[in-house]
C-alpha cells in the first residue's frame, strides 16, 4: 500500500481557492491522498470484520520483487496495511506540518478498501495564529489488476472519493473530489548478465486525475513515479557484497510526486517535488525518511522533510487482521 | 476538541495493531553458502541457505541447476532437522566448472510464500 496522498490539497492551493488559499501560505506538498482519515466507527467495524477473517497472503510482491510502500504516492499493491506519514515544509516565514493516517483492508485477495486523512497545521509566519485541523476523509476501492512474478510487474486500479465537509471547517473542502488512478510497478530483475548490478532497481508510478464536484474547480492530473534500488534484492538474488545489519534492509529511492492543473485558469501549471530518501524494510513494518525538494518556484523555495512508518498487517496478524475477509 | 477525539481514535488503532498477536512473517534469506553471485575455485558439495525465520519442511524446496538448465542437486532439498531456518541440498562431488543457479521456494510458519534464485560460478 501506500499511504501517500494524491495532492488534492496542493491542487486546491494551485487552483487558488479562497477558503484554502488564505490559510495556505505554503504550497502544500503534492503528496497524494490515497488514504485519508478513517472515522472512528468505520475503523472499529473494519477491525472487527478483520478479526473474524480467515488466513491468506498480501504485500506488494511480484515474484522476487518486494515493492516498499512509497511515502508520497500510492504503491501498486493491494494489501492489509496501516500507515503514518509526517511532513514538514517551510516557505519563507510560513510553514506547514501534515500528519497522514491511513488504513487498508483487503476484502478479497484482489479487492481492498482504503480510508485515510491527514491532520494539518498551517502557520503563516506573520504573527497570526496557526490554523489546524483534520482534512477531508478519503475512501477508496483498490483492485489488483495483475501480478506477473516472472517479469516482476504489478498493476492496480483505484477509485477514490475525498468526501467534502468531512473534515474540520478550517482545513477541509466544501466539495468532494473523485479520483480514478492506475498504479504500476516493474522490477529490473530481467536485465542481462552484464547489467546484473542494475537488477535491484525498480520503477513505480501512479497516475490519477482529480474530478472535483465543484464546477469552478479545475481538474488536476497527478503523475508520480519512483526509482528504487533494493539492497535486499542485491544481497539475496544478485551478489552478496557483504552489506550487513540495518543497511541490508534498506531501499534507497527517489520519489517524484507531481501535479499539473488541466483547466479553469491554471491549465498546464505544474507543481511537485523530488524526494530522495531511504526506506528500511523489516518483518512487520517499514520506516522511511525523505527530503522534499521543490521542482520549481511555484511549488516553493525550501526543502522539506518526510518521515513515515507502514505496518504490514499480513505479517503482524496473518490469521486475523492481515488476511482477506473473503479468502 | 473534535480533532483531539480523532487523534485518540487513531492512537487507539495504533495500539490495537501493536498489541496484535505476533507471528512469523515472510521468510527471506539471511545468508547462504556458497554466497550469492560468488566465484568458487573449489566446487561446493552442498548449498545452504539460512533464512530470517522458521520455514515449513514439507513445502520448502531448494534445487541447483547448471547452465543448460539440468538439475545437478539431489532431490528437492530439505530443511535441517536441528535448525528450522536452514534449507540445504547436496551436490555431487567434483561439480564441473561452469555457471549454476540456485532456485529456492519456502513457506514461512505463518503460511507466507517467498521464492528466489541466485547464481554462483565454479572456475
Amino acid at each position: 500500500m501506500n499511504c501517500g496522498m494524491t495532492g488534492i490539497a496542493a491542487g486546491r492551493a494551485l487552483r487558488g481557492e479562497p477558503g484554502v488559499k488564505q490559510h495556505t501560505p505554503v504550497q502544500v506538498p503534492a503528496r497524494a491522498i490515497r488514504w485519508r482519515r478513517p472515522q472512528g466507527g468505520q475503523l472499529i467495524a473494519l477491525l472487527l470484520l478483520a478479526a473474524l477473517a480467515p488466513a491468506a497472503y498480501a504485500h506488494a510482491v511480484a515474484g522476487m520483487r518486494v515493492f516498499p510502500a512509497t511515502m508520497s504516492f500510492d504503491d501498486p499493491g493491494v494489501a492489509d496495511e496501516g500507515s503514518w506519514v509526517f511532513s514538514h515544509i517551510d516557505n519563507g516565514p510560513a510553514s506547514q506540518d501534515t500528519m497522514n493516517l491511513a488504513l487498508a483492508k483487503r476484502i478479497t485477495r484482489r479487492f481492498g478498501l482504503v480510508a485515510s486523512t491527514d491532520y494539518q497545521r498551517l502557520l503563516a509566519g506573520d504573527g497570526t495564529p496557526a490554523v489546524s485541523g483534520w482534512d477531508d476523509t478519503t475512501v477508496a476501492a483498490d483492485y489488483q489488476l495483475f501480478k506477473h512474478p516472472g517479469s516482476e510487474s504489478i498493476g492496480m486500479i483505484q477509485l477514490a472519493d475525498t468526501i467534502g465537509h468531512s473534515g474540520s471547517q478550517a482545513i477541509a473542502s466544501t466539495y468532494s473530489v473523485y479520483t480514478p488512478e492506475f498504479a504500476f510497478g516493474k522490477g529490473f530483475g530481467g536485465l542481462p548478465h552484464r547489467w546484473r548490478m542494475l537488477r535491484p532497481m525498480a520503477f513505480t508510478t501512479a497516475v490519477s486525475e482529480d474530478f472535483p464536484t465543484n464546477p469552478t474547480t479545475p481538474n488536476m492530473l497527478n503523475w508520480n513515479f519512483s526509482v528504487q534500488y533494493s539492497i535486499p534484492y542485491l544481497q539475496d538474488f544478485v551478489r552478496d557484497v557483504g552489506i550487513k545489519g540495518l543497511f541490508k534492509n534498506m531501499v534507497p529511492l527517489i520519489e517524484v510526486p507531481m501535479q499539473t492543473c488541466l483547466d479553469r485558469g491554471c491549465a498546464n501549471q505544474t507543481t511537485g517535488y523530488i524526494n530522495p530518501g531511504v526506506i528500511w524494510i523489516g518483518h512487520y513494518f517499514q520506516w522511511g525518511v525523505e527530503a522534499q525538494i521543490p521542482v520549481n518556484s511555484r511549488t516553493g523555495n525550501s526543502v522539506g522533510v518526510l518521515v513515515g512508518m507502514d505496518f504490514y498487517f499480513d505479517d503482524i496478524a496473518p490469521h486475523s487482521l492481515g488476511t482477506p475477509i473473503f479468502n | 476538541m473534535v480533532g483531539w477525539k480523532r487523534t485518540k481514535v487513531a492512537a487507539g488503532l495504533l495500539m490495537l495493531v501493536l498489541a496484535a498477536p505476533a507471528a512469523e512473517a515472510h521468510a527471506f534469506p539471511d545468508h547462504s553458502l556458497p554466497k550469492v553471485g560468488s566465484r568458487l575455485t573449489v566446487a561446493p558439495t552442498r548449498v545452504r541457505i539460512w533464512f530470517d525465520g522458521d520455514i515449513e519442511p514439507v513445502f520448502s524446496t531448494l534445487v541447483v541447476k547448471n547452465a543448460a538448465g539440468s538439475q545437478v542437486s539431489e532431490g528437492r532439498g530439505q530443511v535441517s532437522a536441528s535448525n528450522k531456518v536452514l534449507l540445504e541440498t547436496k551436490l555431487p562431488p567434483g561439480l564441473p566448472p561452469g555457471r549454476y543457479r540456485v532456485y529456492w521456494s519456502v513457506i514461512a510458519r505463518d503460511g507466507h510464500h517467498t521464492e528466489g534464485r541466485f547464481p554462483f560460478r565454479v572456475k
